[in-house]
């Protein structure tokens, strides 16, 4: 089995679970009888950007933004240690708008070759990726001056798994409509380019206990690494991927497309000398 | 030391829910409203910064709010919605709105008493524009009437001081006559008795719910008493009228 299947499965299975969820909140919300055995929470209430988005107001007033619930910040703080561990692997492994994202992705990338996902220059492209720091800022500053989520109407993510319901904001939908239709040319374009939650999980790749390592004496400066990353790293040229854009999705790494063992490596320490002349 | 890839969804898996596990052992995991006064109050007043003040529209109001989101957002504080609504068996700062339908669904009401009640009631609090009328228990109407936002006697309350058995008052029928102007439809508070009125034959009526003893009893309750379930017989009562 390939590995990539370990992460599109557990994909599956989060983007479905946040999605009964929020199907079971408008039954019972409307009176009807819920799914059994399953949580009727709001997705305020298991959102960790909620946390992240009432922290401040939380440790000054007391209380949370409207709509938050305590779980969202107990959210925020297991995200956070996952992010300690492994990076920002929420991104890529849970989010379940990241996922569908890559899932129109993977349509575009079959229109589109090898063009796909290299149509804004590399440049540019990391200069668009700090929006995500001022979108952050602003989310933060905005709903901590509010005590409200000022960010849900305009949510791609809420608006997904709000699109039955009467709550969607036009905000929101035209977001998303415009990231899905996005996705067919970019690779997770509001992951790179708006969302704010991916930009603070993203600091993590600086911090993180585990990090992908490039063995500099084993490369062969291939770069297919480089060709397979969705967020445009230049992985190839570092011997640690701490780029802030990194969402640890691992397609990198010698387990998967990088062609020599024990190349590129989730793993904690540097290569030492010893096992890198014993590869090559 | 490195991590094989089939190792990381496990790891993934592990942290959050053993971390959703331990937070709830410690009853940190609380995904639906739990909320105290005090912790509103400290942060200041309403127009401070620190308390949303969004919501202007009672109709905004949904199921999961809670008495202090309401307080929060309008002019009522939890008291007097605790007191309008009296859930004795809970704390009010834990009472969902939603929570009032359950809750009067055991007095067997005439009339629903919901989160619709609850909107409306906010709206004449707070003396803003509502459309429509909604079902208020007696306790709602005494306190809008003490507070002076009604004349007495302008709106009749719900009598819930006793266990309803499905039997309507004349005084109830004077309410719900004002509620439905509308048009006609069998609903869980229509009686019988109102069926029959608009022309529905009770041979028909008997056929779906069973035998009626009291006209003056809901529909609903005599479908339930003869062991129907209202929600399945709901469609095929309404064709009756068409």
């Amino acid at each position: 089995m390939k590995k990539r299947w370990f992460r599109i499965g557990l994909q599956a299975f989060f983007f479905l679970l946040v999605a009964l969820i929020s199907v079971n909140h408008t039954l019972i919300e409307t009176g009807h009888t819920g799914i059994p055995f399953l949580s009727a929470a709001s997705l305020c209430a298991i959102c960790p950007f909620g946390g992240v988005t009432t922290f401040i107001g939380f440790i000054t007033y007391g209380t949370l933004a409207q709509q938050v619930r305590l779980s969202s910040t107990v959210m925020m703080g297991i995200i956070f240690l996952l992010s300690i561990v492994l990076g920002p692997v929420f991104c890529s492994y849970v989010c379940p708008l990241g996922s569908i994202q890559e899932w129109f992705g993977k349509v575009g990338k079959k229109l589109f070759k090898r063009r796909y996902n290299k149509l804004i220059p590399k440049k540019l492209d990391k200069i668009l990726s700090y929006t995500r720091y001022v979108i952050l800022i602003w989310v933060v500053v905005q709903t901590f001056r509010s005590m409200t989520l000022v960010f849900k109407p305009y949510d791609p993510f809420t608006t997904l798994f709000h699109i039955w319901t009467d709550e969607v904001a036009i905000g929101g939908l035209i977001i998303l409509i415009t990231t899905l239709l996005l996705s067919f040319v970019v690779e997770r374009p509001w992951c790179k380019y708006a969302c704010p939650y991916g930009g603070l999980l993203g600091l993590f790749n600086k911090i993180s206990i585990f990090k992908i390592r490039r063995n500099v004496s084993s490369c062969i400066s291939c770069g297919k690494c480089d060709d397979v990353c969705p967020m445009n790293i230049d992985i190839a040229n570092k011997e640690v991927v701490t780029d802030i854009r990194c969402i640890r999705c691992m397609e990198c790494v010698s387990e998967q497309a990088c062609p020599v063992e024990k190349t590129l490596e989730l793993k904690i320490g540097k290569y030492t000398k010893e096992v890198s002349n014993n590869e090559t | 030391m490195k991590l094989k890839l089939y190792l990381v969804p496990v790891l993934i898996l592990a942290i959050i829910f053993g971390g959703i596990g331990l937070a709830n052992v410690f009853g940190w995991w609380q995904p639906y409203v739990k909320r105290t006064s005090n912790a509103y109050n400290s942060g200041g007043s309403r127009g401070e910064g620190n308390v949303p003040s969004d919501i202007t529209d009672p109709y905004d109001i949904r199921g999961s709010f809670s008495f202090l989101d309401i307080e929060r957002n309008f002019d009522v504080s939890v008291e007097i919605l605790a007191e309008a609504f009296p859930i004795v068996d809970k704390d009010f700062d834990e009472v969902l709105a939603q929570d009032l339908e359950s809750h009067y669904e055991e007095m067997h009401l005439p009339y629903e008493i919901g989160t619709g009640s609850i909107k409306y009631f906010v709206a004449i609090y707070n003396n803003l524009h509502f459309d429509g009328e909604e079902a208020l228990p007696d306790t709602a109407i005494f306190v809008l009437e003490r507070d002076g936002k009604i004349e007495q006697g302008s709106i009749i309350g719900l009598k819930t001081d006793g266990v309803y058995t499905g039997v309507v008052s004349d005084e109830e029928e004077n309410v719900h006559l004002e509620l439905d102007e509308g048009e006609f439809s069998i609903s869980g508070d229509t009686t019988v008795k109102e069926a029959l009125e608009y022309g529905i034959n009770i041979e028909d009526l008997e056929a779906i719910i069973g035998k009626i003893d009291d006209q003056n009893s809901l529909i609903k309750v005599v479908a339930e008493d003869n062991g129907f379930s209202f929600g399945k017989v709901k469609d095929s009562l309404n064709e009756l009228i068409n």
